[in-house]
């Protein structure tokens, strides 16, 4: 229904430990924030402004300074902590300028900076951008998280309110408490600028501050690094006697006079301006008074290690240890290492190996950024304390780019977390609210090795491990079934050398731990680093039940392959979460063919050959008329959520062209089974979404004829994809798709991919894809909530229900009569709904339904809500009434003098007792209900 | 070789507000005031690197007698977070009569037009 609103902020601090900010903490964050305990803080007004040109922005401006009315109506109040809106207007115009607090003086700066008409990259609270660096097309966004700072001033101590955590300890006496402290600051900006939706294309840290970007990018895990941290006693980790020399010039400057001083070295390249070397105090000293005579500002550093220069070798063994037992992870962000000025490599000891030249080699930190705005970044954001936007500004002075602190030291950390925002906003970063969190794939722990030991055949290794935990079961269950089955079956067209499929009956088990890749496959999103994976709802993807069906039919024909699957029909989701084990039977129907049913999720009937009989290699299809490019970007399709897809199932990678009736994209399949055919899947769900975005959301039902005409492509290879949709119905999409290899040599034909369309308005779309931010309910101008129910068939509403109920209330709902269920859910969601308006309107940030539990209280309808997973709620009084086809709401707060009343009753009928409003509305079939409430009197 | 007179602390304090307004990008008739009393970092947003720019433009005007290098050496980091115009103009002032007073005056070019060359080659 809305965005997040403005209003004002009574933002609660979360678990926060109560030793903590007054008294460890000394420094800026005390001195500045001597308020800290609760936050009160006022919000600030921002004026945005776009158009589809400086004089358009002038123009509009001009009446805006001119009529202050007007400009209040187009302020956004913003209270720290809430996730900038999308304006209306967004699209009117690449151009934009924004104001943060627009008094009049620095309505006149805008004035000004407009009319220059240059990039103003936000100098005195002041944006303007005539051409975004960002946005579709546009440059990409890169975090850069700083090390050892001289000059460390973080103010994190509002931002660790708000999210709830420890602020982190600001001691700086020992090397090890400074890293540390750098470390911590780094993290939880990091955490807040994922809960305000602003997500990185890729990663890198300076010094210290690259183990920050290697969690970031999912190489290594926080706990991990924290073990090895704490087993390492980073103070006794220093070179003794040797000191660090900042200066401000060229690298080349310097190394001109550090000829006659051998024992100093280069250890950090900063930037075009700034170069660090390391040595004994005394030939530094040199260095630093014949640099300064020549008008060079030197500073000396006010710690001493030896990090990045190989004197630290010999004092390794604390690392030398830690590292090699470190995980490593494939990076779900790329990582760029400032000591290669390149992407962290993807082979584990590779990755370790780098980490130790990382330690001892110099930090090409202006390489590094130079090589960064190569590869298309033009946003770097700072995620610590630091002064590295100076040092990015220094080293790409000159070409196109925009600099960002999420921490600056003159202002709270809330203050320029909403500058941030509002900077990226003004260089066309378009609105994306938090992306989940997906799992590190594992190289290297037991339960993957398996995974990787069958990388050719991932599924036969999953099947064949419980083959031999139920071997003798299984030998029983073969031997009766080969009995009964006559070898010279007549209809058997197969090659004679192979033997009849045996019957088969195996147990698939299904977890999360088991396949990782099912966690970017979660049909509710969630806050990130929400716990309860059972509230994501991973699920298997039709086209892996698909994977599997053919592994299952491989192992009840030895020898040969699955070249068809037939018939294959999805009847409901096959959840992941809680774990469970599936029944899969497999019965021969011919020579060739087997019948495989996954317990009752899915069934098919697969073809056996010893390879793909070359009569049915298809022709290429002929180009589709009148094909033109499409709307949306591959990118787009999952940083918009239009997919809900991570990683391992992200497979479009470029579309080609939409037509009327076609769509033709590339696919890149990854290692997650059945990847390549739900891209294929997800290519025709974006000609669905391109011609009817109004009613978008289908899933697989049934697919009448797969042919693989070729092995599978491996992981990571180019596959075209052609799709042509035979069929559109109100419930209904049918499409026939062709993939093919770029050279032309076709590898999988589908015919009769039959979707099902999940009926639903523009709300259950948004809802879809940002639950976190829309309802499905209506506020109505009497201040409750209406919903009238948006699923007309219980497939739709099980696809709901998912997002909207945690685990446990599954359970309930199910141990409901189906009578019953409907009106309980609808129940459930207005108030969820309703609840969450109410605090979208104060202030509150995105807020998934899963976040509020229902607890249905006493008589009248009354309500009790808690939040879960230490999100805290005010006290509420909530009302809420449901029939089967209307569920209503009506929150306010606990201290209102009315206590809240509503209910919902079918037919024209009078007030209901106690209330003082009332008004009919109408169901889905047109019946009419009246819904009678209690206004407030106050508001 | 005429001694040039020494500017005043008003012509400072101008030749300052051009050398920052031309690190800041700004136009010189740019409705953006710089108080003498302003502070680097906190309010015109300045960093430590961008001190390199601000000694090599104050060393092209005034030649290589006003070295800020040499005075910020003897600045402690928390004096060099609340620097001002002021106190700089106040740093170029001294220097300049230093030099004067030992005749070693390498006053050259007038405060005007500079390309923000950097302190390196």
């Amino acid at each position: 229904m809305t965005d997040v609103p403005s209003g004002a902020a009574t933002i609660e601090p979360g678990q926060a430990e109560t030793e903590q900010a007054e008294s460890d903490q000394a420094g800026s964050d005390q001195a500045a924030t001597a308020a800290a305990p609760t936050l009160e803080p006022e919000p600030e007004a921002v004026l945005r402004l776009a158009a589809a040109s400086p004089a358009g922005i002038a123009e509009h401006l001009a009446r805006l300074m001119a009529d202050p009315d007007l400009l209040a109506e187009h302020l956004d109040r913003l209270a720290f902590g809430a996730v900038l809106p999308p304006k209306a207007d967004d699209r009117e115009g690449p151009c934009r300028l924004a104001v943060v607090d627009p008094t009049p003086k620095r309505l006149a700066t805008a004035r000004g900076v407009v009319k220059r008409g240059a990039r103003w990259p936000g100098r005195g609270d002041v944006w303007f951008s005539p051409a975004p660096l960002l946005g579709p097309g546009g440059g990409t966004v890169c975090f850069l998280f700083p090390g050892l700072e001289a000059d460390f001033r973080p103010r994190v101590a509002d931002v660790a309110a708000w999210l709830g955590v420890r602020p982190p300890s600001a001691d700086i006496d020992t090397l090890g408490r400074r890293a540390r402290a750098a470390l911590d600051v780094g993290r939880v900006l990091a955490q807040a600028v994922s809960r305000l939706g602003v997500v990185p294309d890729m990663v890198a840290g300076h010094s210290v501050g690259e183990w920050n970007a290697m969690i970031a990018g999912g190489v290594i895990a926080q706990d991990d690094l924290d073990a090895m941290l704490h087993a390492t006693d980073l103070d006794r980790l220093q070179v003794p006697g040797v000191d660090y020399a900042v200066f401000g010039c060229p690298a080349e400057r310097v190394r001109a006079l550090m000829r006659e001083h051998p024992d100093v070295v280069l250890s950090h390249e900063n930037a075009t301006h700034q170069t660090v070397v390391c040595g004994p105090p005394e030939p530094v000293g040199q260095l630093m008074t014949a640099l300064r005579q020549a008008g060079v500002i030197c500073r000396r550093l006010p710690f001493r290690s030896g990090f990045h220069t190989p004197m630290l070798e010999p004092f390794l063994a604390p690392f030398a240890s830690g590292v090699p037992a470190l995980p490593v992870h494939a990076a779900r962000v790329p990582v760029w290492s400032a000591t290669t000025g390149r992407p962290f490599p993807e082979d584990s000891d590779a990755v370790r190996a780098l980490c130790i030249r990382h330690l001892l080699e110099p930090v090409r930190f202006r390489d590094l950024v130079l090589a960064l705005h190569d590869a298309g970044v033009r946003a770097f954001i700072q995620v610590g304390a630091g002064q590295l936007t100076g040092l990015v500004d220094d080293t790409l002075a000159g070409r196109d780019h925009m600099t960002l602190a999420a921490n600056a030291a003159n202002r709270t950390g809330l203050a320029q977390l909403l500058r941030l925002q509002v900077g990226l906003w003004a260089e066309g970063r378009t609105e994306a609210p938090p992306l989940e969190p997906t799992r590190p794939k594992a190289l290297g722990t037991t339960v993957e090795q398996l995974a990787d030991l069958g990388r050719s055949d991932p599924l036969a290794a999953e099947l064949s491990l419980l083959m031999t935990e139920v071997a003798g079961a299984v030998v029983a269950v073969v031997t009766a079934a080969t009995a009964a089955n006559t070898p010279d079956d007549p209809s058997s067209a197969g090659s004679p050398a192979y033997p009849h499929p045996e019957s088969l009956d195996t147990v698939l088990p299904i977890s999360t731990a088991a396949m990782p890749y099912l966690l970017d496959h979660c049909l509710a999103a969630q806050r990130p680093g929400w716990p309860d994976e059972d509230d994501r709802c991973p699920v298997v993807p039709a086209t892996t039940m698909l994977a599997h069906m053919a592994a299952a039919a491989e192992l009840a024909g030895p020898g040969r392959r699955a070249v068809e699957l037939a018939d294959v029909r999805f009847h409901r989701w096959l959840a992941a979460s809680p774990s469970l084990a599936v029944d899969v039977a497999v019965r021969p129907l011919d020579g060739d063919r087997v019948h495989v049913a996954l317990g009752d999720y899915a069934e098919g009937v697969v073809r056996l050959a010893s390879e793909s009989p070359a009569s049915d290699m298809p022709e290429p299809w002929p180009a589709e008329p009148m094909e033109h490019r499409p709307a949306l970007l591959a990118h787009q399709l999952y940083e918009q959520r239009w997919m809900f897809h991570g990683p391992a199932f992200q497979v479009v990678t470029r579309t080609l062209g939409v037509s009327a009736r076609g769509i033709r994209a590339v696919l890149r399949p990854t290692s997650a089974p059945g990847s390549l055919l739900d891209g294929a899947g997800q290519v025709l769900g974006q000609w669905v979404i391109e011609h009817h975005p109004a009613s978008w959301i289908a899933f697989p039902a049934s697919i009448g004829r797969v042919a693989f005409h070729a092995p599978q492509p491996a992981a990571g290879t180019d596959v075209e994809c052609a799709v042509r949709v035979t069929g559109v119905t109100t419930d209904a999409i049918t499409a026939d798709m062709r993939l093919a290899g770029l050279d032309g040599v076709a590898l999988i034909t589908v015919t009769g991919w039959h979707d099902r369309r999940f009926a639903g308005g523009p709300q259950t779309g948004a809802v879809h894809r940002f639950a976190g931010l829309n309802t499905l309910a209506e506020q109505q101008s009497g201040g409750w909530h209406l919903l009238v129910e948006p699923w007309p068939d219980i497939a739709s509403r099980e696809f709901h229900l998912r997002k909207y109920l945690s685990g446990p209330e599954r359970a309930a709902y199910r141990r409901l009569t189906p009578t019953a269920q409907r009106s309980w859910l609808l129940r459930r969601v207005v108030v969820k709904d309703a609840v969450r308006v109410w605090l979208w309107d104060h202030g509150h940030g995105p807020l998934f339904p899963a976040e509020i539990e229902v607890l249905d209280d006493g008589p009248d309808g009354r309500c009790q809500v808690r939040g879960r997973n230490g999100l805290r709620l005010p006290a509420l009084d909530v009302a809420a009434d449901a029939n089967r086809e209307i569920g209503v709401a009506l929150v306010q707060a606990s201290d209102c003098d009315r206590t809240a009343r509503i209910r919902v009753e079918e037919g024209r009928c009078p007030i209901a007792a106690g209330c003082s409003d009332a008004c009919p509305v109408t169901g889905p079939g047109g019946r009419v209900h009246t819904v009678s409430w209690n206004a407030r009197r106050r508001p | 070789m005429t001694p040039v007179p020494a500017p005043t602390e008003a012509q400072v304090l101008d030749d300052l507000r051009a050398v920052i307004r031309e690190i800041l990008q700004m136009e010189p008739d740019d409705d953006f005031a710089i108080e003498a009393d302003a502070s680097l970092t906190d309010e015109l947003g300045l960093e430590s690197i961008d001190l390199v720019n601000i000694g090599a433009g104050l060393s092209e005007r005034y030649g290589e007698a006003v070295n800020l290098a040499v005075y910020l050496a003897d600045q402690e980091i928390d004096d060099v977070i609340k620097l001002t115009v002021g106190a700089l103009a106040e740093f170029v002032l001294d220097a300049l009569a230093v030099a004067a007073a030992s005749g070693a005056s390498g006053a050259s070019g007038a405060s005007g037009a500079s390309a923000a060359s950097s302190a390196g080659e």
